[in-house]
């Protein structure tokens, strides 16, 4: 698959700190890709880079094929951190600025505020606007010029969630029809939730980069409790294929080498004297995934 | 560039702050033009013996000395463009507008010379407003069998173009380097009063020429020529000075926006 974005050893030092070290990252055509990470992993300092408003220590990067420049860019809607408008114009006028900065038509501009819901409020000035409605005027700045490539850092900080469902939408809309989208975050629920493709990064360093399923665990493991929580234990080490066991809440996890049958462990479990008040199989969640992944590094 | 001029426009289009401010500054460049020489002449009237006043009764408005006379007027004036200078340029910073105008398709190159097409508009708008004026009178005062010698002190106007482009030019590189409006505002303020005449005061005689306000300000001499050494053009030295200040302060910007993370 042809790479929109791809980025080769790049890295930013600040004094002694280093903020992205040595990330090689390819974007894939007509994805959805998730940019993840705790705050302050990296992924702004990241995009900052590929999209030249800060300057890199080392690396390269390569849009489309060829080197990072001011026609590149026009080929790109990006929203870095907040939205940043002239607080003193007008929706409308902010938008022609941007238009005529990336020499898109002025036409578009009315199409694109409807379309996130502004056209009302055009000729009012950006600072009179919601946090939502700057969230959404920089969207539809972003997708001037039809945009092969859109970028969105934090889309739904700070939104209320009538607002953040909104921005889900659009995303969503965005993406199926062909754009590539690139979203930063630290929320997974919202990158597991939009995106196909995801890069988990700490402390700036790429901790995983592929499918969203395949950084889903495959196996599952099993909740289990009963009156005598001891005598559970030692029997469910003698199970086949036990891994490990720990308690949490009152409750034992069960973790084995394969996806245990509830069932089968029920009835094992009966003949050896114990009577479960509680069974549940329960796949691990992505979250506690990407809590494993940034928690072992440290 | 006429796109990067329409975009400065643009960004300024309801900015009401830059607006108040610069139709100040027209009105007041204007309207003292017009009315100094009444206003002078009342001066003289009410205060100072006219045995003594009449050495001292100027004509403002005559050709070629108008051209010299209402420059030097004018760029009194010049104090308040680059306030005006100050808020758009330090505006772009704190509010990180700058940021975006790259990410959308802007080169660092491209932003910083929309900054100067804008610097030029408006000392050339300033500029016109005393030519215009210093037209409109001169033709009313003058004798105009004088022919094309009413043109002889034009270049003076030169010297008004490049004062007010040089001092907004270093209005534009303080905010870059400073990039807030208020003590970007203080530390202009400080080192046109007092600082760049302290720091001469340490040197020996001469080189208080080479600083940029001084050079700038000797463009345009006191027309009254009390010594007998004016010449009637601009002078020279501090032209070539001027402009290598001009030079200075518009690439020390660029440099500057280049190696900064926006």
């Amino acid at each position: 698959m042809e790479a929109v974005l791809s980025i080769q050893n790049l890295r930013k030092q600040y004094g002694r700190i280093t903020a992205v070290e040595g990330l090689n990252l390819e974007i894939p055509r007509g994805t959805i890709f998730g940019i993840l990470g705790p705050n302050g992993s990296g992924k702004t300092t990241t995009l900052g880079m590929v999209l030249d408003v800060i300057n890199r220590t080392s690396g390269e990067y390569l849009w489309f094929g060829q080197p990072g420049s001011k026609e590149t860019r026009k080929r790109i809607g990006a929203i870095l951190e907040a939205p940043l408008f002239y607080p003193y114009l007008s929706g409308y006028n902010n938008m022609r600025v941007v238009a005529q900065i990336k020499g898109a038509s002025l036409d578009e501009i009315d199409p694109l505020l409807e379309t996130v819901g502004l056209l009302e409020r055009k000729d009012y000035p950006f600072k009179t606007y919601s946090l939502g409605m700057k969230q959404r005027l920089a969207i539809a700045a972003a997708l001037l010029r039809k945009p092969e490539v859109l970028i969105l850092d934090e889309p739904t900080n700070g939104l209320d969630p009538q607002g953040i469902v909104e921005i889900r939408d659009l995303v969503r809309r965005i993406g199926n029809q062909g754009v590539t989208i690139l979203l930063a975050s630290h929320l997974l629920d919202e990158v597991e939730k939009v995106c196909s493709h995801v890069a988990v990064l700490q402390k700036g360093k790429l901790l995983y980069s592929g499918t969203v399923e395949g950084m889903k665990p495959g196996l599952a493991f099993l909740i289990l409790q009963a009156a005598d929580m001891a005598a559970l234990e030692r029997e469910v080490r003698g199970l086949f294929g036990f891994k490990s066991a720990k308690m949490d809440e009152g409750k034992l996890h069960v973790i084995f080498d394969h996806t245990p049958d509830p069932a089968e462990i029920n009835q094992q479990l009966q003949t050896r004297q114990i009577f479960l008040s509680h069974l549940a199989l329960r796949k691990s969640t992505l979250e506690e995934q990407f809590l494993e992944l940034t928690r072992s590094t440290k | 560039m006429i796109r990067l001029l329409q975009i400065e426009l643009n960004k300024l289009r309801s900015y009401r702050a830059f607006w108040v401010l610069i139709i100040l500054y027209f009105v007041g460049l204007a309207g003292t033009l017009l009315s100094i020489q009444g206003i002078f002449n009342s001066f003289l009237d009410d205060n100072v013996p006219s045995q003594m006043a009449a050495g001292a009764r100027w004509d403002f408005y005559s050709l070629p000395d108008g051209w010299h006379w209402l420059s030097w007027i004018g760029s009194f004036f010049n104090l308040l463009l680059p306030i005006v200078v100050v808020i758009i340029v330090s505006a772009e910073f704190s509010y990180k507008t700058v940021r975006q105008n790259v990410i959308t398709g802007m080169s660092r190159e491209e932003w910083m010379s929309g900054k100067l097409i804008l610097m030029g508009f408006l000392a050339l708008m300033s500029t016109l407003v005393v030519v215009l004026i210093t037209l409109l009178l001169g033709m009313l005062h003058t004798d105009l069998s004088l022919g094309l010698k009413m043109f002889s002190k034009v270049s003076f106007v030169l010297g008004y173009l490049l004062q007010t482009s040089g001092y907004l030019l270093l209005a534009m590189l303080m905010s870059i380097i400073i990039r807030n409006t208020g003590v970007t505002i203080g530390i202009l303020t400080v080192y046109s009063l007092f600082l760049e005449r302290v720091m001469y005061a340490f040197l020996p005689d001469g080189f208080e020429g080479f600083f940029p306000l001084r050079a700038m300000n000797d463009m345009l001499p006191l027309p009254i020529d009390l010594l007998g050494t004016g010449t009637g053009v601009l002078p020279i030295l501090p032209t070539i000075i001027s402009l290598i200040y001009i030079g200075l302060f518009s690439g020390a910007g660029y440099l500057i926006l280049k190696r900064r993370d926006l």
